[in-house]
């Protein structure tokens, strides 16, 4: 049994980043879950969803949830329910973040949302001439 | 430990996709596999430490390997980059 993951995003951007993923890993990623956030829903429907989508990824393990943009609505939701189930959340969500943490997806739920936010972090670069 | 010099010679660099096929080679051995770029060192077993090279057409590492089967990992990982990951170009 692993950690759970489920991703949280505006619009389709999270269905993106997996199906990049899966293209450059040459595997399927379908054990993680996508909840695409729509403006247009009301609150209480996507809270329902992520709620239910937390509780069916939890196989005892926790679940790890990533969503693209703190402060925004779709990490504001999920923020207000991880005090009901053993999840942490990782905002910033990218295709660097996404990858290291498919690759560490046996680890403990805290030390994968470690592996998270340096992952996320290390696909961060600028480089110059 | 031993290493040898090699250049990305395929049209796209070590992008994604091939880096995906180096850490898979450099994961079947038990020797660990390090890659120089002149800039930094990585772990050839992770997919991010690999990416982060920006290795582009051209770009000259340094590949060392070891451990108990520290020749076999080196042949593996200059073939594969010599074969230009099996693209075309």
């Amino acid at each position: 049994m692993s950690v759970g993951i489920v991703i949280v995003t505006h619009g389709d951007t999270g269905q993106s980043l997996l199906d990049d993923a899966e293209f450059i890993l040459g595997q399927s990623l379908a054990d993680i879950r996508f909840i695409p956030f729509r403006q247009s829903r009301a609150h209480t429907t996507g809270n329902l969803e992520v709620r239910q989508t937390i509780e069916e990824n939890d196989s005892g393990q926790g679940v790890l949830i990533l969503t693209d943009l703190i402060g925004a609505s779709p990490s504001n939701l999920v923020k207000s329910l991880l005090n009901e189930h053993h999840a942490m959340m990782v905002t910033g969500v990218n295709l660097a973040m996404l990858i290291r943490v498919w690759n560490y997806r046996d680890v403990p739920l805290e030390s994968l949302a470690e592996k998270a936010v340096k992952g996320g972090m290390r696909g961060i670069e600028n480089i110059g001439l | 430990m031993i290493s040898q010099k090699v250049t990305i010679i395929n049209k796209l660099g070590l992008h994604a996709r091939a880096a995906t096929r180096l850490v898979s080679c450099a994961s079947a051995f038990e020797s660990e596999l390090w890659i120089n770029n002149s800039e930094k060192t990585i772990n050839g077993k992770s997919i991010m430490g690999v990416l982060t090279l920006a290795a582009s057409k051209g770009t000259r590492l340094e590949i060392k390997a070891d451990g108990p089967d520290q020749e076999e990992a080196l042949e593996a990982a200059i073939d594969l980059i010599s074969d230009r990951f099996g693209e075309d170009e």
